[in-house]
């Protein structure tokens, strides 16, 4: 209604310039885009030669000529990519809902003093866990494995303290109903209390899996063999390791990094948007007394 | 179906809070009993105890005769509805009538015809595919009883469940509770801070103040022989009026003193001069049994304002030393800021001690109806 009315306000010619306004910025937003895909599609001699033939404009089946030349390291790092953030997007949901539960419902010694801690591990900068994680690997003898990727981040603060608010939340009488009913309390817990508030799961777990899937120091602390190799360190190594850059098939990898994101982003938008938004919402069951 | 019994129970909360100190109550098969008093005098504390929620601190709690201490909420056998209904709002209403059923491992088609039967007995058969949010606050509600009713418990537990409803709807769900309590003949334990609803819905009452009951007995034996200064003035509405004063006169008269005038009172007052500590005393009578007269009355007072029911007035009168509020037929002519005098229908009012609180004439009483 709001936006309307300044829509009315504007007029004609200011509809317009706004317009022109919006398209520019969104140019702007895109290019790097645009060029991350025409340069990933060109083979090596054209981009060196600064892109001099426009009519290669386009031409599909170089991309997928790139992907064949290299394709082994990418899908492998692919496949771990796909494995570390979903397996690690998944242990953040079930821990950070326990522990947040905890911290939610729960009344036990020293919970403020943990929370605190909790939250403060959120401001440390991976950087500085680099030496750290890189010696707890090696002392649990998982260093340069998919385990050593996961187990790091299989919790985090975000996730605990988010969870702790989403749970909030929820009104004691539904799980109290649940217990009646025949549930434990973990039962409780996943079978009740996540489901009513799936969005925000849903939220965290995508958030915390596109996070995981973005890392970079960290993982190259605790790997060495490219079997082991996320999207990420690939990029990276392929950023340095080659003699020259090779900008074709950087981009294709980018490509690679980027689109299961843009997927994941376009199939649960809407249900992302309502998690985000659901926190300090009344809970569906009703308020608390 | 099955008694409840709670033997000494107390509870105190971490912070050395005593919700409940010493409840003795006792439930028979098949009855309504209903815990009444104000927000946070333990009654939900208490049922929770009872439904196994919270444990108690010291005391016994029985459940068809079995003590259940340390027995699981999910095997008491009783099943409980919540002031926000607490539905599972990621399951359709049948879902949520069939969990607890299904989670106890019962056959499919005993599931089904539980949950129809509980359907048709509320008249929500038409809303089973649907889920909680589309619901309104009075089908919440009867979805939250057909929970309850599926799973056909020993004893049902409410905790203040209309009390979100509105006030119309909030009637015809009180009769309709007790409807079914008629049909199903089981147990119920019912909270609520609603005099109203305790004296409509009760078999008896258990009327709670600071964590203790005060009294437990039939709707009408509590309205017309309370036990303390706290039970005559939670339950009627407007309230007992309560007048501070001192009794006079000796063995052959007893006079209550309220300042600006004495009433005479009856012989039983001889008794309460003699309980009380001092000659202090309070003497209390309810609205509806003090009248405005036509000629001279046992007392003076203003008249301040008068409010208009329809079926009765509500009139609010001072004395100079206190202000007092009695009922009037409709048609009668009551003008604001005139001076009236009042009448007592001296045989329904009572005596309390102004430091203890205890109707102090109550036990020579057996006139007083019950
Ligand atoms: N979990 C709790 N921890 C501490 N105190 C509590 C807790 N639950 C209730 N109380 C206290 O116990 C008293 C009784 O509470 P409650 O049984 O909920 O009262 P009611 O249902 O009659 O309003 C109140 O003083 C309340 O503050
Ligand atoms: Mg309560």
């Amino acid at each position: 209604m709001i936006a309307k009315d300044k829509d009315k306000q504007l007029g004609r010619g200011g509809r317009r310039w706004r317009a022109v306004l919006v398209w520019f910025l969104a140019v702007v937003v895109l290019l790097p885009f645009a060029q991350m895909i025409w340069t990933a599609q060109r083979p090596r001699e054209v981009v060196d030669r600064s892109y001099r033939y426009l009519s290669q404009l386009l031409p599909a089946h170089e991309m997928t000529r790139h992907l064949e030349i290299a394709p082994r390291p990418l899908r492998v790092a692919l496949t771990n990519s796909i494995i570390v953030s979903g397996t690690c997007a998944l242990l953040c949901v079930v821990l950070g809902a326990a522990a947040g539960y905890a911290f939610a419902k729960k009344e036990f010694r020293g919970k403020t003093a943990l929370f605190d801690l909790v939250l403060a591990s959120m401001a440390v900068p991976p950087a500085i866990l680099m030496v750290p994680v890189f010696r707890l690997t090696v002392v649990l003898h998982i260093y340069d494995t998919l385990l050593a990727l996961i187990l790091p981040f299989s919790v985090t603060g975000f996730a605990i303290v988010y969870m702790r608010y989403a749970i909030s939340a929820v009104p004691d009488s539904l799980i109290e109903s649940a217990r009646l009913d025949g549930l434990s309390e973990a039962a409780a817990l996943f079978r009740v209390v996540l489901p009513s508030i799936w969005p925000s799961v849903l939220t965290l777990a995508v958030v915390q899996g596109i996070a995981t899937w973005n890392l970079f120091v960290l993982p190259l602390a605790v790997t060495a063999s490219q079997e082991n190799y996320t999207v990420a360190i690939l990029l990276g190594r392929l950023m340095s390791d080659f003699g020259g850059l090779m900008w074709n098939d950087i981009m294709v990898v980018v490509i690679a990094a980027l689109l299961p994101i843009a997927v994941v982003f376009v199939v649960f938008n809407r249900w992302i948007l309502k998690g985000s938004t659901a926190i300090g919402d009344e809970h569906p069951a009703g308020r608390r007394p | 179906m099955a008694e409840v019994t709670l033997e000494n129970v107390t509870k105190v909360y971490p912070g050395d809070v005593v919700a409940i100190s010493d409840v003795n109550l006792n439930v028979a098969d098949m009855e309504l009993v209903v815990l009444v008093g104000p927000s946070g005098c333990g009654k939900s504390t208490t049922l929770r105890i009872i439904a196994g929620l919270e444990q108690a601190t010291r005391g016994n709690v029985k459940i068809g005769g079995h003590t259940v201490n340390q027995v699981p909420p999910k095997d008491r056998d009783i099943a409980m509805v919540f002031q926000n209904y607490a539905l599972y709002p990621h399951m359709t209403v049948y879902k949520n009538m069939a969990f607890g059923l299904k989670l106890r491992k019962y056959p499919r088609q005993e599931v089904e015809k539980r949950v129809s039967e509980a359907a048709a007995l509320l008249g929500i058969q038409d809303l089973l595919d649907r889920k909680p949010r589309a619901l309104s606050g009075g089908q919440q509600q009867r979805v939250a009883l057909g929970r309850a009713i599926v799973r056909q418990p020993a004893a049902f537990l409410f905790d203040e469940p209309l009390s979100n409803l509105d006030a119309k709807l909030r009637v015809e769900m009180r009769a309709e509770l007790s409807r079914l309590h008629h049909r199903l003949g089981t147990t119920m334990i019912y909270v609520t801070h609603d005099q109203v609803e305790a004296m409509t819905l009760g078999d008896r009452i258990a009327v709670m103040h600071e964590g203790v009951i005060q009294q437990l007995d039939t709707p009408l034996v509590l309205y017309n022989r309370p036990v303390n200064r706290f039970v005559a003035g939670f339950l009627g509405t407007p309230p007992m009026n309560f007048l501070h004063g001192r009794l006079e006169g000796g063995d052959d008269k007893i006079l209550f003193n309220e300042g600006s005038a004495r009433l005479e009172l009856p012989r039983w007052a001889k008794y309460g001069a003699e309980a009380l500590s001092g000659r202090e005393a309070v003497f209390g009578a309810r609205p509806e049994d003090i009248s405005i007269a036509q000629g001279p009355g046992a007392m003076q007072a203003k008249v301040n304002v008068v409010e208009p029911l329809g079926n009765e007035m509500i009139v609010h009168l001072s004395t100079q030393y206190h202000d007092l509020i009695c009922k009037a037929p409709s048609d009668k002519h009551i003008a604001v800021d005139n001076e009236v005098s009042l009448i007592f229908d001296i045989d329904k009012t009572h005596l309390f001690d102004p430091e203890a609180g205890n109707n102090v004439t109550l036990t020579q009483r057996r006139h007083l109806p019950e």
